[in-house]
């Protein structure tokens, strides 16, 4: 069971693939939503029905039957072409002709079921064709020694209401009205009265919804008021004693839709309502009568693009009379005449052509709509654009007929589903439409559907059409094959593969295999993948593609997007115009996210670095010069990249005295530079004074009460003074130097000096 | 997210005999005391990196514990044709301990960049070879030099994959840092700080 939605008419709705079964249809019109409740039949052959009366399920009333001839349905002369019981109307939908040389009926299958607005078909003007929830109202009930009056005919699309029920004698109250007509039933009839006194039983109205006439109403004695016709049909009264029913027939007239593209019709198309039949119950002791109404007629509705008429129609109201012929009797009234209208499903246009894809990619420009325009009048045609139900493009006036190629700029579509609507209106503004699904896609469309619902661009022979919903199809016997390209673009691996697409027929012959083109070269699976040539024999089965596992794609090739990949479908018919695939999809494998690789690196400390050696790590100094602690390694004054993390404490010293030698190492960490170092030493950015074996600080007056600075490249106790000191220091290499001082007589606390470095590069 | 991608593959082996050079004992099974094991992996070593390569044997029998050699084999060889006397070059030996019983784990993973795998050198009869390969797209290059805020070049090596490589994820102490489609691009980190160690890992979103 579906429910189908986004339409407004049932014509709409019959143009989609509907499978059998108890479906939904919602009607989407004139602001409300209709839920039409369905029992759906597909016949896909010619039909012939010779039967009588065996259409439909066995359930009564609640639900539509609708019938659908995919080809021609031919009613022979004798048969009646009616349901099984009561449904809320009966739907013909055939694609081919429909002959009409016996009876189509729903007298008497009109539904016990509420009304509702029945959207059929919408008019070139934008105005719907519908049958109305209420049809025509029941009629009023007999007064005084009165006939009951005739239930209201139907109009438009309407069915009739039900007859009133005939009245004898002076308590008129005993007879009742007939039941207003519903979209699915003529109106029931209501109860006839006769009544001399008080007492007894009172008649009832017909049913508003299609449901049971009204039962008689009588005082007793001599009185006897019949039951109206109905769904099912009222009981006689004598006084308070029900007779059961006899009078009112069973049944109302019924709705009857008909769409089909030529209509030729020799025979009777009939929706009766039932009649009311007064029979005197029991004996002829009863002689004071009241009928009851008879049920009102249905709704034919008849849709059509080319019509032969030969035949007769019938939607009358039931009939009110009586058997006996006894003077003291007062009719009911008779049901309400039905409508019948015939609808000519008028298109001036004729449309030929197809579109480039309904598939584009998220990098194309446009997709291109070629369309052959005629018109029956050869009126000047124009167009207009919609995507997702907004106008995107107007086009100017063109005579036809026209070949026409409209672009459609990709752009306007969304990522994944959309629908592309080309309008085509003539200069009297009478419309026709184009409508397609497109698929926008892109990398992370991983599932790609090919529906074959129209011509594109790669459907390249002309023996190929492609009938929307049915797929393709030959125009004439033979054999064709169908390049369908797979978008491999950033997508590496298929998942499967399937296909919709009919079984194979021996008589008449029909099949459809399949190929795979890669690159050049066809193949197919058996136990491996095969290079064959492109003939229906070599093709697989849609089993055996169906079967081919993501593994076995793998095999055929890893690297998809390397290639240009198709699937070929070979299609051999001796039938022409029978959709023989309607749809392959191809799933291609969804993005994994793959761990490939972990590393750990290690940021050693300030002035050092981990260099990688054969495959290991191992710890260095940064290239650059360091002053490093004599005996400790990388404890570093100044790193080769010049951070100069902490001063070398000289500790307490005495001014014009020598304070402690003090050692330190220079690193060179150049792995490629070899140097001359000078060493000096400075005070706010002022070099020492030269002499002979010291340097000077400027930080008194007095040479002698200056800072002294020495550096020795022996260590104690031979410490050899020299300044400024110079050596030579090799790439990777370090050499221990020596200072000592003695401070200035002048200076008292903390102060500082630089122990500057000049290298030159050898 | 998956790490590595499990893939079956169909190693193949043969015996080769000191005692015999110039016979071929493919389909036969010999000690290997004086015979050598010579491994084909299912694989295609310019197709994938190896993240880990477990060969298991499992021998005739029970067997008591030894040493053995593993060697990569260096060149192109015959799995069909190969002898003692036309061996293929062989190169990376060493030395594998064998903890006694009657199969025989080895991680070959480091052999597993050559053109095959020899092992030979005890007294122990191969009835059966099996492999549990797992393989990765990349491999990252371990950056020459690391230092607290300097340039560390993180890069990869070229992607070796049937699969179509969408895009690629760099974390550093699992918080992404780089995420493209520039599968060639690298990443240089001038963050680091001192004393601290920093674990990089590189996905690859493959379809």
């Amino acid at each position: 069971m579906a429910t189908y939605t986004g339409k407004e008419t049932l014509y709409e709705y019959m143009k989609e693939d509907i499978p059998d079964g108890n479906h939904t249809f919602v009607l989407e019109a004139n602001g409300e939503n209709v839920s039409i409740d369905a029992e759906v039949f597909n016949y896909y052959t010619n039909v012939t029905y010779t039967e009588q009366d065996s259409l439909g399920s066995d359930t009564a009333d609640s639900r539509m039957l609708i019938l659908r001839y995919h080809k021609n349905l031919i009613i022979e002369a004798g048969a009646v072409f009616r349901p099984k019981v009561r449904k809320r109307g009966m739907l013909v939908w055939v694609n081919g002709e429909l002959i009409n040389n016996g009876t189509m009926s729903m007298t008497a299958r009109g539904a016990s079921a509420p009304g509702q607005n029945v959207y059929l078909y919408k008019n070139i003007d934008e105005t719907f064709e519908y049958v109305p929830a209420v049809g025509g109202l029941g009629g009023a009930a007999g007064g005084y020694n009165q006939n009951g009056y005739k239930g209201v005919d139907g109009v438009g699309r309407a069915l009739g209401g039900g007859g009133g029920g005939g009245m004898y004698g002076t308590f008129t109250n005993r007879a009742a009205r007939g039941g207003n007509a519903t979209s699915y039933s003529g109106g029931s009839g209501g109860g006839g009265g006769a009544a001399g006194a008080g007492g007894g039983s009172y008649g009832t109205a017909g049913s508003d919804t299609g449901g049971a006439g009204g039962r008689g109403g009588s005082s007793g004695l001599y009185y006897q008021g019949h039951g109206g016709a109905g769904n099912p049909p009222g009981s006689d009264f004598n006084g308070p004693t029900d007779l059961g029913t006899n009078s009112g027939q069973p049944g109302t007239g019924g709705l009857l839709i008909i769409f089909t593209k030529k209509f030729i019709n020799r025979g009777l198309i009939e929706s009766r309502g039932s009649d009311s039949i007064g029979r005197k119950v029991v004996s002829n002791y009863y002689n004071h009568l009241g009928g009851g109404g008879a049920s009102g007629g249905g709704s034919i509705n008849i849709f059509y693009t080319e019509i032969i008429d030969n035949g007769t129609y019938n939607v009358s109201g039931g009939i009110s009379y009586q058997s006996g012929g006894w003077s003291d009797y007062y009719l009911g009234g008779n049901g309400g005449n039905g409508t019948v209208t015939l609808t000519e499903i008028y298109n001036p246009f004729t449309i030929d052509g197809y579109l480039t894809k309904t598939t584009p990619w998220v990098t194309d420009s446009f997709i291109y709509a070629h369309l052959s325009v005629g018109h029956k009048e050869n009126r000047q045609i124009f167009y207009k654009i919609f995507v997702n139900d907004t106008e995107v493009e107007t086009s100017d006036y063109y005579t036809t007929p026209v070949d026409l190629q409209i672009p459609v700029n990709v752009d306007y579509f969304n990522l994944g589903n959309n629908r592309l609507v080309i309008r085509l209106i003539d200069e009297n503004g009478i419309p026709d439409s184009l409508v397609f699904n497109i698929t926008k896609e892109n990398e992370d469309t991983f599932s790609f559907v090919r529906e074959f619902n129209f011509k594109e661009g790669y459907i390249t022979s002309e023996n190929i059409e492609v009938i929307e919903n049915y797929g393709i199809a030959l125009k004439t016997p033979g054999t064709e094959f169908v390049t369908v390209d797979l978008p491999t673009i950033h997508k590496s691996k298929i998942e499967s593969v399937s296909a919709d697409c009919i079984s194979d027929s021996a008589s008449p012959l029909k099949k459809v295999r399949f190929l795979i083109l890669r690159d050049n070269t066809y193949y197919t699976y058996n136990n491996g993948w095969q290079v064959v040539t492109r003939d229906v024999e070599n093709g697989m089965t849609r089993e055996q593609l169906e079967a081919i596992t993501a593994e076995q794609w793998v095999e055929l090739e890893p690297s998809w997007f390397l290639h240009t990949f198709a699937v070929v479908i070979a299609l051999q018919s001796e039938e022409t115009g029978v959709g023989l695939i309607k749809k392959i999809t191809v799933n291609f494998q969804e993005p994994i996210t793959v761990l490939c690789d972990v590393i750990t690196l290690h940021a050693p400390d300030k002035g050092l670095r981990n260099v990688l050696i054969n495959g290991e790590y191992q710890l260095k100094i940064m290239p650059g010069i360091a002053f490093d602690d004599a005996e400790v390694d990388y404890d570093f004054y100044t790193t080769p990249d010049k951070i100069r993390l902490r001063p070398l404490n000289l500790g307490h010293v005495i001014g014009g005295s020598y304070a402690q030698i003090h050692a330190i190492e220079v690193i060179n960490g150049y792995d490629d530079s070899d140097f001359n170092v000078v060493l000096f030493a400075s005070k706010n950015n002022v070099a020492a004074e030269e002499r002979d074996g010291y340097g000077l600080l400027y930080d008194s007056m007095r040479d002698v009460t200056r800072t002294r600075i020495e550096f020795s490249l022996v260590p104690p106790p031979n410490f050899d003074p020299v300044y400024p000191l110079t050596f030579r220091l090799d790439r990777l290499s370090s050499r221990i130097f020596y200072v000592r001082i003695k401070p200035a007589l002048t200076i008292t606390g903390d102060d500082t000096f630089q122990i500057r470095l000049l290298g030159r590069v050898v | 997210m998956q790490t590595g991608i499990q893939k079956l593959s169909n190693l193949d082996a043969v015996i080769i005999s000191q005692s015999n050079p110039d016979q071929n004992f493919y389909g036969e099974s010999l000690d290997l005391t004086d015979s050598m094991l010579l491994i084909k992996p299912g694989f295609n070593k310019d197709e994938v990196y190896v993240a880990e390569l477990i060969i298991n044997l499992t021998l005739s029998g029970t067997y008591d514990s030894g040493q053995f050699y593993i060697g990569k084999i260096q060149n192109p060889w015959d799995i069909k044709t190969v002898t003692y006397n036309n061996r293929p070059q062989i190169e990376d030996i060493r030395e594998i301990s064998f903890g006694g019983g009657n199969t025989f784990s080895i991680n070959a993973t480091q052999e597993a960049d050559g053109y095959g795998i020899i092992i030979w050198g005890g007294d122990i009869t191969v009835s059966m070879i099996s492999q549990i390969l797992t393989v990765t797209p990349t491999t990252f290059i371990l950056p020459s030099s690391v230092a607290a805020y300097k340039k560390v070049v993180i890069s990869w090596r070229r992607f070796k994959t049937d699969y179509y490589v969408r895009r690629i994820i760099l974390t550093r102490n699992d918080i992404e840092v780089l995420n493209t489609e520039d599968i060639n691009s690298q990443y240089v980190d001038e963050a680091m700080d001192y004393d601290q160690t920093y674990v990089y890992k590189i996905y690859a979103v493959l379809s």
